[in-house]
């Protein structure tokens, strides 16, 4: 690529987050201190901090965030450590199936898991027929621990993102270390603490910021679960005079600006030391073998997370079949009539051709500027690549929640981006918005594989005659096709299952994607509950093929594909 | 390779042929040649139904298609809000093109009722002309039609300005008149004279139970009252849902009031204010310890039937169809369902759930023939016909009740889906003072915002200490103290805030207030510790 080339894809790409990432934030940082006669204005900031609803919202968001990101820690590092260390029975297929919470949102595995922990629920049953529980009065598992059911939701939604993390980060430590730590009488939970750990937190770190913002900011979830003192909910319901209202946009304000405080916070607590290893492995490490009857409590362990984490899923998946589930720990009846109902509704059909359009788009658009950002990055010597490269990731640290509301704003009637209006069409705010929270995986797996493939094979192809361009579309992006199909996949996955900018900038219903529509449903009288689960359980089935099937192509475990 | 390739393809393609396989025969998001943008907290089964029949009502009489957009921000109290919001924005965008400045005085004033217009637009003030020029615009917000929600949000929108005279009192006249759809019912009015909004369906308010949890709870009389909510045993079974987002329940409970006022005047004979100032006071402790037996406060309505039909809550309030509707969907065979409603005797009255057209509407003609269809004995069908019957919905049977008198007649009987229920028989129970309550309808849910919704910890811990110790007259007194929110506050410094859009000052009342209860709760712990 030459140089003018380059210049030109960093401006274009530069060009396109300064309209995309910075202007949406823009906007509604400006709704928050401007008043209604256009003047400055720290009122409607300082308001928010001396209301005590306010205040709790932002608290239980946090304590949300917090609990959320523990938890899934507690059940990702043992997990990962166990996986990095030894071999047993099942470890590829258990392996596999620890990504299976994230083919589904949350709010879906919300319907499930009312039904589970409900007060006639399945749990209460169970512990009722055990002699555990009295029948006349039965534990309120939801009612009395809403707080708590969303934290679970949550951290067993995410979990995954940080055992890919903590076991890639394993996998790069040198055994040597481990070896002179217990050779200098180092052992046990004292050398994971002291060496292991310090090594790995990089990858923690990195694993955990994505929780944390990602429960902090969680919208569906609460939203299922009837908790509205979250700073998400309070924005979302003021979305609705978002007009008239500066308080949705103050609190957006206020939301963002308390996620760079903690990130900057963590990085400065957590993130700050890493250990950069100077040479590469010179032991032979990897995971080891273990006695048998380890190794089935081992697999029986990892078992047991990945059911309890699947739960919400197979709690969806029954009420999709269930003609009634009432005080009973399966469903009394069986009908397929509900997937009739919900794939026949006449929101159904739309909605997935717009997710599938919505998300294709969003993909392509991801694969174009990821390439060309990772290319920059990776491949010139341009003064401020770094720059465009920490752009680039910074959609991972600022709450979709935030994004959508921004961009909701900026296309307002009567704003410069009018036009983009999603009550008039949203086809492409929407691919917007869904390839501006994914382009961080496709740059770091378009990065990841130009890193890996030597830039001598294109120099090659350049002397024999062929074109920059011409080598790197013959040469290079066919030897990188697996990280780009990789980095593809995961942004399409997300982009299907996408909550927050969908709630928000989807307003007609021709345009609803199927997250939507899965909302939408599960608010019907009667049968709402069961349509919904039915419309869910068809899309966990399309995610799960799309990834398997490209796991299959691709010839690798389903892990390495989400390892970007 | 090629095998695993062909075998992806395979799953890949059976996975997404199912929804094609199983498409609606007839699509309702498809093309057409004509548009009706409808605003509506409506559920997808009614939107499903009038989608569907007025599709081959406007073909029929047009020869052309059409496709109704269906916009949902959520209940009428949420839709209401956006309508006011679009609208602000929509007069900012035409005042500020017509070349004048924009201020936060022409803001408040262009949907103002309040202001009265000099004959002469030359001694227009700037509020004045502000709203003399929203009155006389078009200025449109790209929707045609407000369908569903409360009389209370129908009437607030046609006096600002936002809702405009429909042709349908032109068109159709003979249809309003006492036998059909009458003027004024027990109190409540069913439409607008000026025909801003004319009620399209009837509904009442009342109460739905778990059978089985309200049997398991030691309950061996039947609910019967509003007051019955506030059973101790209730304890975190109460199902409420958010008054400031659903019209709905923000009607339920200025009904709870209402019926309190009645009483009063019934036993004192007196109706003077205060009275009603002391009915007002007795209702509010009513929802007060409702909520203080509430699981939760819900930002929809129709999640309380589905959860107290689950059985995770064994009680609550919720609009009669909603109730008919879950009851009879969990229903089992012959055998009664778990999920019963009822209607409080003498508790709820019959009001309307409108239909209006918009200021600006871009779809007019559409509109009109939408609003027409509606209420004409076509579209009335729908709300009551059982499925199948001639001229009864497709799919679902909505179990609502028409406005249009003549399809309670028993002719319609083996047609209707609930042939016993008579609203304009039950409407004489209950003869609703449009004066006493209706202009303080914002206010109710604000004050169970910061009462009950903010507090709701602290008022479920002040209860239970009640509840713990046997109800201690001076903790009950102080838990109970409406003084804050006295019908006198409520009508004046409460309802004047609301009516000033500014957000500001409202936001700082309820603040004021939130503390205010919050001290109170805080005390009737301390005092029912002490056994006073």
């Amino acid at each position: 690529m030459s140089n003018q080339t380059a210049k030109l894809v960093f401006l274009v790409t530069g060009v396109f987050f300064a309209l995309f990432f910075i202007w949406p934030i823009a906007e509604t940082i400006r709704g928050a201190f401007v008043d209604s006669d256009g003047y400055f204005t720290l009122e409607y900031i300082v308001e928010v901090f001396r209301n005590p609803i306010y205040i709790e919202g932002l608290w239980n968001s946090l304590m949300m965030g917090f609990w959320s990101t523990l938890l899934a820690a507690l059940i990702a590092m043992p997990l990962a450590w166990i996986s990095d260390k030894f071999l047993f029975p099942g470890k590829s297929l258990l392996g596999a199936m620890i990504l299976m919470p994230m083919i589904m949102p949350p709010f879906v595995g919300a319907i499930g898991i009312k039904q589970i922990l409900g007060q006639e629920g399945a749990l209460n049953v169970i512990l009722q027929f055990l002699g555990l529980m009295n029948p006349d009065a039965p534990m309120d598992w939801l009612g009395e621990g809403r707080m708590w059911g969303i934290i679970v939701m949550n951290a067993m939604h995410l979990y995954p993102i940080l055992y890919l993390n903590v076991l890639a980060s394993l996998a790069n430590v040198d055994p040597a270390m481990d070896e002179a730590a217990a050779n200098l009488g180092c052992t046990g939970f004292r050398k994971f603490r002291r060496i292991t750990l310090p090594l790995i937190m990089p990858g923690v770190f990195a694993g955990g910021t994505i929780v944390f913002i990602w429960s902090f900011t969680e919208l569906g979830v609460p939203l299922m679960f009837d908790f509205t003192q979250v700073t998400s909910v309070q924005i979302f319901h003021g979305i609705k005079d978002i007009g008239g209202n500066p308080f949705p946009f103050a609190l957006v304000v206020v939301l963002l600006a308390s996620t760079v405080l903690l990130y900057a916070l963590s990085k400065f607590l957590f993130g700050r030391t890493a250990h950069a290893m100077l040479s590469k492995a010179t032991t032979q490490g990897g995971p080891g073998p273990v006695p048998i009857a380890l190794g089935l409590l081992i697999s029986g362990v990892f078992g047991l997370v990945t059911f309890l984490a699947v739960l919400p899923h197979l709690g969806v998946v029954l009420i999709a079949f269930s003609g009634d589930w009432y005080r009973t720990v399966f469903p009394s009846d069986w009908t397929i009539v509900h997937f009739e109902a919900a794939l026949g509704h006449n929101l159904t059909l739309p909605s997935i051709q717009n997710s599938l359009k919505y998300a294709c788009l969003a993909t392509i658009l991801d694969l174009v500027l990821g390439v060309s950002i990772a290319f920059v990055v990776v491949r010139t010597r341009l003064a401020g690549r770094q720059i465009l490269d920490a752009i680039s990731m910074l959609p991972l640290a600022v709450p979709g929640l935030v994004l959508a509301f921004g961009y909701l704003a900026m296309t307002q009637e009567g704003k410069i981006f009018g036009f983009l209006n999603p009550a008039i069409d949203p086809l492409i705010i929407l691919v917007i918005a869904y390839s501006v929270r994914r382009l961080p995986y496709v740059v770091r797996s378009a990065a990841a594989g130009f890193q890996q493939t030597s830039v001598t094979l294109e120099e090659a192809a350049q002397n024999l005659g062929c074109p920059p361009l011409r080598a790197l579309r013959k040469i290079t992006i066919p030897l990188i096709a697996a990280n780009l199909l990789a980095g593809g996949l995961l942004a399409f996955s997300f982009a299907m299952l996408e909550v927050s900018d969908s709630l928000i900038l989807a307003q007609r219903q021709q345009d609803f994607p199927i997250t939507k529509a899965i909302y939408e449903l599960s608010q019907l009288l009667g049968e709402g509950r069961f349509v919904a689960s039915a419309l869910g359980v068809w899309a966990m089935a399309f995610l799960a093929v799309t990834i398997i099937g490209a796991s299959l192509i691709l010839g690798k475990k389903l892990g390495s594909i989400f390892r970007v | 390779m090629k095998l695993r390739i062909t075998f992806v393809i395979i799953a890949l393609a059976g996975v997404l042929a199912a929804p094609f396989a199983l498409k609606p025969q007839e699509s309702l998001l498809g093309k057409a040649d004509d548009l009706l943008v409808v605003i509506s907290p409506h559920n997808e089964a009614v939107r499903y139904e009038f989608t569907i029949a007025f599709m081959r009502h406007y073909r029929e009489l047009t020869g052309r298609s059409i496709l109704i957009d269906w916009r949902l921000p959520g209940g009428t109290s949420e839709i209401s809000r956006y309508l006011d919001g679009e609208y602000l924005g929509a007069f900012e965008r035409a005042w500020t093109n017509a070349g004048y400045k924009w201020s936060s005085e022409v803001a408040a004033a262009f949907n103002n009722p309040n202001i009265i217009l000099p004959s002469s637009l030359h001694e227009d003030t700037q509020s004045q002309a502000a709203r003399r020029f929203f009155l006389e615009s078009s200025v449109g917000i790209g929707i045609d039609v407000f369908f569903g929600g409360g009389t209370y949000d129908f009437k607030r929108l046609a006096s600002a300005g936002c809702l405009v005279p429909s042709d349908i009192l032109l068109n159709s006249s003979d249809w309003f008149q006492e036998g059909i759809i009458p003027w004024k019912v027990s109190g409540e009015e069913f439409y607008d004279k000026k025909a801003r909004w004319i009620g399209a369906c009837l509904s009442s308010f009342g109460i739905c139970y778990n059978m089985d949890t309200l049997r398991r709870l030691g309950f061996n009389r039947l609910p019967a009252s509003w007051s019955d909510l506030g059973d101790p045993r209730l304890f975190k079974q109460v199902a409420l849902a958010d008054p400031s987002k659903s019209g709905s329940a923000a009607k339920a409970f200025e009904m709870v009031i209402q019926q309190q006022m009645q009483n009063l005047v019934k036993e004192t004979g007196r109706t003077d204010r205060e009275v009603i100032a002391m009915g007002w006071a007795m209702g509010l402790r009513i929802i007060q310890s409702a909520s203080a037996n509430a699981r939760y406060f819900t930002d929809a309505a129709s999640k309380v039937p589905i959860d107290v039909s689950l059985g995770d809550a064994a009680i609550g309030m919720c609009i009669d169809f909603y109730g008919r509707f879950q009851s009879e969907a969990v229903r089992l065979g012959d055998a009664p369902s778990r999920l019963q409603y009822f209607t409080p005797v003498g508790g709820s009255s019959v009001g309307v759930d409108p239909i209006g057209l918009l200021r600006g509407a871009r779809n007019r003609n559409a509109a009109e023939m939408f609003i027409a269809f509606v209420l004409s004995p076509e579209g009335q069908k729908l709300w009551n016909f059982k499925v199948g019957t001639p001229g009864g919905p497709q799919k679902y049977a909505l179990r609502r009740l028409p406005v249009r008198k003549e399809l309670y007649d028993p002719v319609f009987a083996e047609y209707r889906s609930d042939p016993t229920v008579q609203p304009y028989e039950d409407a004489k129970m209950f003869h609703y003072q449009d004066e006493w309550t209706s202009p303080l309808f914002r206010v109710i849910a604000f004050v169970v915002q910061v009462m009950c919704i903010d507090l709701h910890h602290e008022q479920v811990e002040a209860w239970q200490a009640l509840v713990k110790k046997g109800f201690p007259p001076e903790a009950y007194r102080v838990f109970s103290n409406m003084e804050a929110v006295n019908y006198q506050a409520a009508s004046s410094r409460i309802k004047n805030t609301l009516s000033s859009r500014n957000r500001i000052k409202e936001v700082r009342l309820a603040k004021v207030l939130t503390e205010h209860f919050r001290r109170q709760y805080r005390e009737t712990v301390r005092l029912a510790h002490e056994d006073k």
